[in-house]
């Protein structure tokens, strides 16, 4: 639970995430750690997105799901948001940007074009 | 004057949305195989269902998020995705099971056979959860569902033997097919604990805004609303006591079922039990492809809710499309749809506890809810009722499928 922002598994991973109009964001799937020879390791980033989620499952799954990723919205890596662009925000974890501005919603919006605003055309 | 409105309202859809293909398929083969002594499962599942329905409205009130929000941030995504994929197993079987049985309720009103049936219901879900808002389904459909009271009707009517029926209400050991009556008690179990009931009002919770002044609201629904819907389906068991009971028979199809209200009340009561079928999976055909939706959504974290437009939460419309799209597959797959519904019940029953232990653990944690936490008898009650259900479960489904 937020509150205790010393608990990194317990309080940051897999929280909601929202962008900066307060809409939903995902959550946070990963915590990135830069890791530094001879010195403290350093949290840069969150990582956001379904392949990073099942690499927590299955590396195997999390590939055929990168694939499937890939070949639908083109993105090559999952998301990351700087650990410095994060605000803790009511209970949620907030970003500034446009959620539709950022790669994090690339299936959303693919559908939105592909699927929804084409069957009303 | 308004809580007052609310809670008639809260308590008048909860009675009409309660009934649908599980429990009156259910209670028509307790009734029918074994007259009143299967009662008592009614009891216990309708005890634990309104625990569980309350439970989810106070989870909602005080913390202000849903229970796969919660889910997904207390025990990890990987525990998440666990209780995902038992839950979309199995609703999805109960799903098939539910279009199955509105289709049912055309062919029978028509005599056109149940599978042409199968893509204009998924079509007509599909386009009311597209179009409609969250008010019309909650609110409206259900309320079309008391129409479902004709089996309370029928019943009183058909002159039960209220002494044996109330011995049905204490839990005994059967006197004959004791693996066929224990898989009947867990299908009713089944039937009426169905987790999408409880993921669907606690997400409605949001969706209508509730916080704590709506404690009260909540406490009378559930209790009032879930205890009169549990009436619903032991009316259903003394129909089918009443009617088939006799002939010592099972129910071998959705046209046995027209019988307990069309012998005790004529023609009219055919009509009536096709409007009360149709109407009652329609409407949990609509809440338990919203409920799925939800339970993606929520849990991974997208823009969520049946008042957006779909262009503005594409994922969470898209969702239920494939979801209503898949269980009119398997409402075409050709299993006979009272296997379908029994085995989907059962099956339901044996996974409870894969969702109800960790809403239990959530349910007393204090970060969530402060002051409101569960007492012991909502623990107890519903701790026990649901490991009972998988332990009979996973004896009865193996013993039943050896012995048929």
């Amino acid at each position: 639970m937020i509150g205790h922002p010393e608990h990194l598994v317990a309080d940051v991973l897999d929280e909601q995430l929202v962008d900066g109009t307060h809409r939903n964001a995902g959550r946070v799937d990963g915590v990135i750690a830069a890791i530094r020879p001879g010195r403290p390791p350093r949290i840069v980033a969150v990582e956001v997105g379904a392949v990073t989620l099942a690499a927590r499952v299955s590396r195997r799954l999390a590939a055929w799901i990168a694939r499937a990723d890939r070949r639908l919205t083109g993105r090559q890596a999952p998301v990351r948001i700087p650990w410095d662009a994060l605000r803790y925000r009511d209970r949620y974890l907030q970003f500034d940007a446009d959620v539709d501005a950022t790669p994090i919603n690339a299936v959303e919006q693919w559908l939105r074009v592909h699927v929804i605003e084409r069957g009303r055309r | 004057m308004k809580r007052v409105l609310q809670i008639a309202l809260g308590i008048v859809t909860s009675v009409g949305g309660f009934l649908e293909i599980g429990s009156i398929a259910t209670a028509a083969q307790a009734g029918a195989g074994f007259g009143y002594r299967l009662a008592w499962s009614i009891v216990i599942g309708t005890a634990c269902i309104a625990f569980l329905v309350e439970m989810s409205g106070r989870f909602a009130a005080c913390s202000g998020r849903t229970i796969p929000d919660a889910l997904r941030e207390r025990f990890g995504g990987p525990a998440f995705l666990a209780v995902l994929a038992v839950m979309l197993c199995v609703s999805i079987l109960v799903l098939g099971a539910e279009m199955g049985g509105a289709s049912a309720a055309l062919q029978l009103a028509t005599g056109i056979a149940l599978r042409w049936w199968v893509v204009p219901i998924a079509l007509l879900a599909w386009l009311i959860l597209w179009r409609g808002t969250f008010g019309i389904i909650e609110n409206g459909v259900s309320l079309l569902g008391l129409v479902t009271v004709v089996f309370v009707v029928a019943a009183l009517h058909g002159g039960p033997d209220y002494r044996a029926f109330a011995h049905g209400l204490v839990p005994r050991l059967p006197a004959h097919r004791p693996a066929h009556y224990w898989f009947v008690a867990v299908s009713v179990l089944g039937a009426s604990i169905s987790p999408y009931l409880y993921y669907f009002y606690s997400s409605g919770a949001i969706e209508d805004k509730w916080d704590v002044s709506y404690l009260a609201v909540n406490r009378w629904v559930a209790g009032i609303g879930m205890g009169f819907g549990g009436l619903l389906s032991l009316a259903v068991l003394v129909c089918a006591a009443i009617v088939l009971g006799p002939s010592g028979g099972d129910v071998q199809g959705y046209r046995d079922l027209s019988r307990l209200t069309t012998t005790i009340l004529g023609r009219p009561g055919f009509w009536l039990f096709v409007a009360a079928l149709g109407i009652a999976c329609l409407g949990a055909t609509l809440e338990i492809a919203l409920s799925l939706a939800y339970l993606l959504a929520q849990g991974f974290g997208w823009e969520w809710g049946e008042d957006l437009e779909p262009r503005r939460s594409a994922r969470f419309s898209i969702t239920y499309s494939i979801i209503i799209a898949i269980g009119a597959v398997i409402a075409l797959a050709g299993a006979d749809p009272l296997t379908l519904t029994n085995l989907s019940m059962a099956l339901t029953a044996a996974s409870l506890p894969v969702g109800v232990l960790p809403f239990l653990v959530l349910m007393n944690d204090r970060a969530y809810l402060g002051d409101h936490t569960n007492g012991l008898l909502g623990n107890v009650v519903v701790l026990v009722i649901s490991l009972l259900a998988m332990v009979l479960g996973v004896i009865s489904i193996p013993l039943q499928i050896a012995g048929s």
